[in-house]
């Protein structure tokens, strides 16, 4: 059995599928947020490879066809980005300097950190996309030498907190206009935290899925730049 | 001619058209008619998916021309973002796969989050850090971000709530 799995082509894709699936179920069951699907599936997975003897290569010899898809899905965010141009157009200069701003201040921030607790170059831009989709976070960390593997976990992790600190961290800082809320949550915590921007409402879940791209590509401007410095 | 294409709500409908058209159009029995339903229904997400793949494609040709670190898939963001901007490309010719593919595409970030697995060694350490500096930022990204934005809204005259809508 040991040596089949190892040679197995479609092992790795129907294990990520199903553990998929079980953390949304689990998800959809309690109700919290830290039982992303993403992050049951990875623990799981990472717990079924261990006790059953397998390298990361065996599992990712199935898996890959589902990373496959990533590029041409990223470029389909395009998409969303391009239906909610309109209301990007009629906010422009609060959504772009709010936008802008969260993307210098993360790099600052990670950039500070990184000195602090003297993180080698390559831990300093593993974590420099962290706050952005992971379509984009990743190919960012992997152009800049990063360690893709971390940069994910990195996202996620920041998304899931997102998720669920967001009403309190606005509540701090008293932000309480939905279009503030919606850029604050998007480009501080992506996808996963758009979810809850949803929740508070719909110029809230807009204005964060917006937030999402633009962030993103100002990122990868902003991470290149930000590479050379540390 | 969208407009053409079987809506999806009414199959029996699109069936007994669809079996008209194959006769009408073309004598060949069977084999013709199942060939026009695949022409009508199926090539529409097989044209989506070219395009895209398309411009998928187009990114990775610059990625590898243009001697920056920005990965492929950004290109063709900028690429799908400009065709639709300029109508080069309509929305409704890659809608319903781009929606499909952006929504499974939290699984496609299981197997790269997985490689964790090889990178054990290198974060078990530092572990502590990583969680002070992902959290931290966290706040103050979201902060600070909500802060400014407010303030530029209430400075060019935007009052929160109802009339955004």
């Amino acid at each position: 059995m040991h040596d089949f799995l190892i040679s197995s082509v479609y092992f790795g894709a129907f294990a990520t599928l199903l553990f998929y699936e079980l953390g949304v179920f689990l998800k959809k069951k309690t109700g919290l947020a830290i039982l992303n699907p993403i992050l049951v599936a990875t623990i799981a997975i990472i717990a079924l490879l261990k006790a059953a003897h397998l390298e990361y290569a065996d599992y990712n010899a199935g898996a890959k066809y589902i990373t496959y898809l990533l590029t041409p899905t990223t470029v389909c965010l395009a998409v969303p980005l391009y239906e909610q141009f309109e209301l990007l157009k009629k906010h422009h200069l609060a959504v772009l300097t709010g936008i802008t701003s969260s993307v210098i201040v993360s790099a600052l921030l990670i950039l500070g950190f990184s000195v602090l607790f003297g993180l080698s170059h390559e831990e300093y831009v593993t974590f420099l996309p962290k706050s952005i989709t992971t379509a984009i976070g990743m190919g960012v960390s992997e152009q800049l030498g990063g360690y893709v593997s971390i940069t994910v976990v990195a996202i996620i992790v920041t998304g899931v907190f997102g998720n669920i600190a967001a009403e309190v961290i606005l509540k701090i800082f008293r932000v309480t206009h939905p279009i503030a809320k919606g850029v604050a949550i998007g480009s501080a915590s992506h996808a996963v935290g758009t979810a809850k921007a949803m929740e508070l409402g719909e110029i809230e879940g807009a204005m964060s899925s917006l937030s999402i791209a633009v962030a993103g590509l100002l990122t990868v401007a902003a991470s290149i730049i930000f590479s050379a410095l540390y | 001619m969208p407009q053409a294409y079987p809506s999806v709500n009414d199959p029996s409908r699109n069936a007994v058209k669809l079996s008209k058209k194959a006769h009408s159009a073309k004598p060949g029995g069977l084999a013709f008619r199942f060939l026009i339903k695949y022409d009508y229904v199926i090539m529409k997400y097989i044209r989506q998916i070219i395009i895209i793949l398309f411009i998928s494609f187009l990114g990775e040709i610059l990625n590898h021309l243009i001697p920056l670190p920005v990965p492929a898939s950004i290109y063709g963001i900028i690429i799908m973002f400009a065709a639709l901007v300029s109508g080069i490309l309509k929305t409704e010719s890659v809608k319903e796969t781009s929606h499909f593919l952006i929504d499974i595409m939290p699984i496609m970030f299981v197997a790269p989050a997985v490689g964790l697995i090889e990178a054990w060694d290198l974060i078990s350490g530092s572990l502590v850090q990583y969680l002070v500096l992902i959290i931290a930022s966290t706040i103050l990204v979201m902060g600070i971000t909500g802060r400014i934005t407010q303030r530029m809204l209430t400075k060019t005259g935007e009052k929160g709530g109802a009339d955004h809508a």
